[in-house]
């Protein structure tokens, strides 16, 4: 298997700033097709990014988004300062959004972000303060083979062989941190 | 069928000239909600939608899609074509709807697909 280094990439994320969600993804699929990695690895990680971004830019006020890779895992961290997430298990609901009618005119706000983060993550972690914002992780499994890792045996073997500190505290699928 | 011959035989207006108009043309997608672009179209899809703002350009680079049809007569905004050509996505205009061209397409490659079998 090519040996795959490490990429760290952030971008900081500025109110209604949707430039940089198209910014964000260009530049990471660059550098993740740069590491050779499998198209539908790439593909997941992307439609995490865009959405996880947009979701900053139609909701909060401002965040940052950091994506980490090495041979294992790409790590997607997005962090924001806004008004949090009240219910996450009812913001994952497909079809639920809280997305003023100017968002949904620009093709967002259709409630199926959060679920699309899920349906592309091989583990998710949601954590939300209110009144302070949201922090996402998310992580997509780069198997040994780099090809998609489809079964989920071969999801939770990988899982089992990263190291603590490549999952941080992402044991946890989700959790609400009240104020 | 190539993005350039699919272009031709559906009349679109090309936005950003010469980029990428050898890609094979795999079908179509037509919708108006991103997150549904991201999560069911495919690679080599023809993107049919009726947005004309600066995310379609990131939902086409997540896809991969050939190319973006604008539908309905309308136009993108021109920092949308300035990104999209530094990103080598395609996008074409048609005064066509989406119910009309997207139709056209299915037929030329359904054609297409019989007379490969005979």
């Amino acid at each position: 298997m090519k040996n795959i280094s490490q990429v760290e990439l952030e971008f900081k994320i500025g109110e209604k700033d949707f430039d940089v969600a198209s910014k964000a993804v260009s530049e990471t699929k660059s550098a993740l097709l740069g590491l050779g990695l499998n198209g539908e690895i790439i593909r997941k990680a992307m439609v995490i990014i865009l959405e996880a971004v947009s979701n900053v830019i139609i909701h909060a006020r401002f965040g940052t988004l950091k994506v980490f890779t090495n041979s294992q895992r790409i790590l997607i961290v997005v962090e924001d300062i806004g008004k949090g997430i009240p219910d996450i298990d009812l913001a994952l609901q497909e079809g639920y959004t809280t997305a003023p009618d100017e968002i949904k005119k620009l093709g967002f706000g259709s409630g199926f972000g959060l679920p699309n983060i899920r349906q592309c993550a091989d583990k998710l972690t949601i954590r939300s303060r209110i009144e302070v914002g949201v922090e996402l992780k998310a992580l997509v499994f780069i198997d040994k083979n780099n090809s998609q890792a489809t079964s989920p045996e071969v999801r939770q073997k990988i899982g089992n062989n990263l190291k603590k500190e490549d999952i941080e505290d992402t044991e946890v699928d989700y959790a609400i941190c009240k104020k | 069928m190539i993005l350039r011959e699919v272009a031709e035989k559906l009349g679109l207006i090309n936005c950003t000239g010469s980029i990428n108009l050898d890609e094979e043309v795999t079908g179509g997608y037509c919708s108006d909600m991103l997150s549904d672009v991201m999560a069911k179209a495919r690679k080599g899809n023809l993107w049919f939608t009726i947005h004309t703002h600066i995310n379609i350009v990131a939902a086409a680079l997540v896809v991969e899609v050939a190319g973006v049809v604008i539908t309905g007569g309308r136009e993108p905004e021109e920092k949308v074509l300035i990104r999209a050509k530094e990103e080598g996505v395609p996008i074409f205009c048609t005064e066509q709807s989406t119910f009309e061209v997207a139709g056209k397409l299915y037929l030329y490659l359904s054609n297409q697909c019989l007379q490969c079998q005979t």
